[in-house]
């Protein structure tokens, strides 16, 4: 668990209960800190008060889609991965990882593995 | 002298041009009885005369009549037969012009002439025949024409009286009242053959008063081998006298319906005879061959328009249903010509395109609703795949964008099938065609549908997990992970079928994605053929294969290096056989009691998949059957 003890990791979700438990994983796999936010507008202000070195990004937050954040994450290039419950679902980072919801710690953490070493 | 002047008088009031050149022979020979003869279709009769009849009738005897044969002129100026009336006799033969009558003038006197006809006499003698050659030949053209005019306005009185009907007894009927009493036979009737080409039914008659009718079902043979061979060779059946010419049962058969002469014609149609028309005379009669010949007009003629008309009312009734189809169909239909032309459009088509068939008529419908792409760019013909039917004589189908006239697009789908001749060349295409924008907006709704409550449901499981996860903080981590370990395999085998659509899956991919996670490092092998489950069914096998993952992982094959499954499966017609097999881990102790996993595989899935589960604990490996009826799928 050595690589995450250090990091920030940015956790945008739109359900609480669902961002609890991915928080509460975040937590076990070792991160230092985890930031959650539930909307973009949220997680772009959060990105702009601390220091995020990777984020997990629900797809669909409420009708509105993360891509806003998924951009300014890319274009500081700090690595991020999708979690979505849309099978086939499309985004315009053809080359970013996705994660299916429900997912478990083992799925979590070799998804963050492979971000992390790129 | 008397009597012959008194004869005279009948024969004048007979012939009366021919009494007069009789007049002038006689002055001119100065001979007490001078007659003319004519021969016609073999016969010869006495066409006029002056003096003593008898005397002349006998006089031109048959040796007179065989002289004629060789020469023309016969003189025979001193007779000496006691049976001969005249002592001196002369006769001159001209024949008309058409070669098939002939003209004898005879001049005759009681006393000897030894001279005979000499000099000029002569050539006066033949004048005066010649004249009534010419005199004959003026009333045969004017009895010819006159028969012409009778038959053509008879034709004319026939067509006019059949030319509204359009039902085949209606004009049978009229024919055979125009013919007999044109005729002037006894019966005219028509007849339709049997399919045995024997037996016939008299379907109508036309009868002159005091003749019935005949209609009725007759056989054919019944009227003789004359009869039968001549109409089944499509030869007509002239009989002029059925008691002389036919053989006595043939012959009592016409007689038994009142019918002593006929003239009976056959209609072949396809080599098989189909129908007959026959006039009739009560008694003997010389059938003329005019008379033949109008009545196979006739025949000709009313089978012509019966066969017309019955073509015409077909064709009116398969336009009216066509046009019934075509006017009510709510699928636009077009038809293009060998020139990709429009030829034709129905309503639905006028309602689809926004034009008018006028508007649309003798230009290539492409030009009209399918000349642009929705880029706005030109669309060529060439490129086109509903005019590509008619070059490839391939019904093809698709979807494509027609332009509408305010220059909108709009979406159809289309089927285009070459029309061919009978020797298979394409001469144009039917193009159906009917608007899909509300199907297609349907289906995208349907598809947006499906995906949320697929997004949802996975949600749901997500919060499950989450509000287990915060539930059981201070439960045992084997339970918690155990019922996450649930979870997860029922997400993921949802998440495998909503790819799908709900489609079937096949058995091998839910079988690996249940036991991916569990079995890195061991030897696992499957064997069977490809089989797509319903999804109901493949949720079921993806669970029971869960829970036997996770117990040979925590107590099992998987639980030591060198373990291993052995999944095999088999179909034998709606039955699947589905093996599990561990082998290589620690000796198998059966559990004293049967956790959920067991439970729920030999209770809950047997009962899902309407079959039998049997786990068995052997010593070497555990071991699961599962026997389950799956619904045949459409291939």
């Amino acid at each position: 668990m050595r690589a995450f003890e250090d990091k920030t990791v940015l956790v945008v979700e739109d359900e609480p209960i669902v961002a609890m438990h991915t928080e509460d994983l975040l937590t076990d796999l070792g991160f230092k800190t985890v930031v959650v936010a539930g909307g973009v507008d949220r997680a772009l202000r959060a990105l702009a008060a601390s220091c995020v070195d990777v984020a997990v990004l629900d797809v669909n937050l409420n009708g509105e889609k993360s891509f806003p954040i998924a951009e300014h994450l890319a274009q500081r290039s700090i690595p991020f991965l999708f979690a979505t419950g849309y099978s086939d679902q499309e985004t315009p980072f053809p080359d970013a990882i996705m994660i299916n919801k429900p997912f478990n710690s083992e799925a979590l953490e070799s998804g963050l593995r492979t971000i992390l070493s790129d | 002298m008397q009597t012959v002047e008194a004869r005279s008088v009948d024969e004048v009031s007979s012939d009366d041009a021919l009494t007069g050149l009789l007049r002038l022979a006689r002055q001119l020979f100065q001979t007490p009885a001078a007659a003319f003869w004519v021969r016609e279709r073999g016969t010869e009769r006495l066409a006029a005369c002056l003096g003593d009849e008898q005397a002349l009738r006998t006089a031109y005897d048959a040796d007179l009549r065989a002289k004629f044969e060789d020469r023309q002129f016969v003189v025979l100026p001193d007779i000496n037969a006691e049976e001969d009336p005249f002592r001196f006799k002369a006769g001159i033969r001209e024949k008309l012009a058409s070669g098939l009558a002939s003209v004898t003038l005879i001049i005759a006197d009681t006393k000897a002439r030894p001279p005979g006809i000499i000099g000029e006499q002569r050539s006066a003698f033949q004048a005066i025949c010649a004249q009534a050659v010419t005199q004959l030949e003026l009333r045969h053209s004017q009895a010819t024409q006159a028969k012409m005019m009778d038959r053509l306005s008879f034709f004319d009185r026939l067509a006019s009286a059949t030319q509204e009907l359009e039902d085949a007894t209606a004009i049978m009927r009229t024919v055979a009242r125009l013919t007999g009493e044109f005729l002037d036979v006894s019966i005219c009737a028509y007849a339709d053959m049997h399919a045995d080409e024997n037996g016939f039914t008299i379907t109508g008659d036309w009868t002159a008063p005091g003749s019935a009718s005949i209609v009725g079902t007759y056989k054919l043979s019944d009227f003789g081998d004359f009869a039968v061979s001549n109409l089944t060779s499509k030869l007509p059946l002239v009989v002029d006298d059925v008691i002389a010419q036919l053989p006595s049962d043939a012959a009592a058969t016409f007689q038994s319906i009142g019918i002593a002469a006929t003239i009976c014609l056959p209609l072949v149609k396809d080599d098989r005879l189909i129908a007959l028309m026959a006039v009739h005379d009560a008694r003997p009669r010389i059938w003329t061959d005019a008379e033949l010949g109008l009545i196979g007009e006739v025949v000709e003629r009313s089978w012509a328009h019966i066969e017309r008309v019955r073509a015409e009312r077909i064709l009116r009734e398969t336009s009216r249903r066509l046009n019934a189809i075509l006017s009510n169909t709510r699928e636009a239909v077009f038809l293009m010509d060998e020139q990709q032309i429009c030829v034709y459009a129905n309503a639905a088509a006028e309602q689809l395109t926004g034009y008018s068939f006028e508007a649309m008529r003798g230009r290539p419908l492409h030009d009209v609703v399918h000349h642009k792409k929705p880029d706005g760019s030109h669309y060529p013909i060439e490129e086109c795949p509903i005019d590509r039917a008619f070059p490839e004589r391939a019904q093809t189908s698709g979807e494509e964008l027609f332009v509408a006239p305010d220059g909108s697009f709009y979406p159809v789908g289309f089927t285009a099938s070459p029309v061919l001749d009978d020797e298979g060349k394409p001469i144009g295409t039917v193009i159906e065609a009917r608007n899909i924008a509300d199907e297609k907006r349907f289906q995208e709704h349907q598809v947006l549908l499906i995906d949320e409550l697929n997004h949802r449901a996975k949600n749901l499981l997500a919060i499950v997990q989450g509000l287990v996860a915060q539930t059981m903080t201070s439960s045992d981590p084997e339970i918690r992970k155990a019922l996450e370990g649930r979870l997860m395999a029922l997400a993921a085998a949802h998440s495998l079928l909503t790819k799908k659509n709900w489609e079937p899956a096949p058995l091998r991919q839910l079988v690996q994605d249940a036991i991916g996670p569990h079995v890195a490092g061991h030897a696992v092998s499957m064997e069977g053929p490809e089989l797509m489950l319903p999804s109901k069914t493949a949720i079921s096998m993806v669970l029971a294969v869960h829970e036997l993952a996770t117990n040979a992982v925590k107590y099992g094959s998987l639980s030591v290096p060198g373990g291993g499954v052995d999944v095999r499966w088999n179909v034998e017609g709606d039955e699947l056989e589905f093996q599990w097999q561990e082998f290589g881990g620690p000796p198998v102790v059966a559990p004293a009691k049967r956790g959920f996993g067991s439970k729920m595989l030999e209770r809950g899935l047997a009962a899902e998949l309407d079959g039998s589960v049997e786990i068995e604990f052997l010593t070497e490996g555990v071991s699961c059957k599962v026997r389950a009826s799956i619904p045949r799928l459409p291939a």
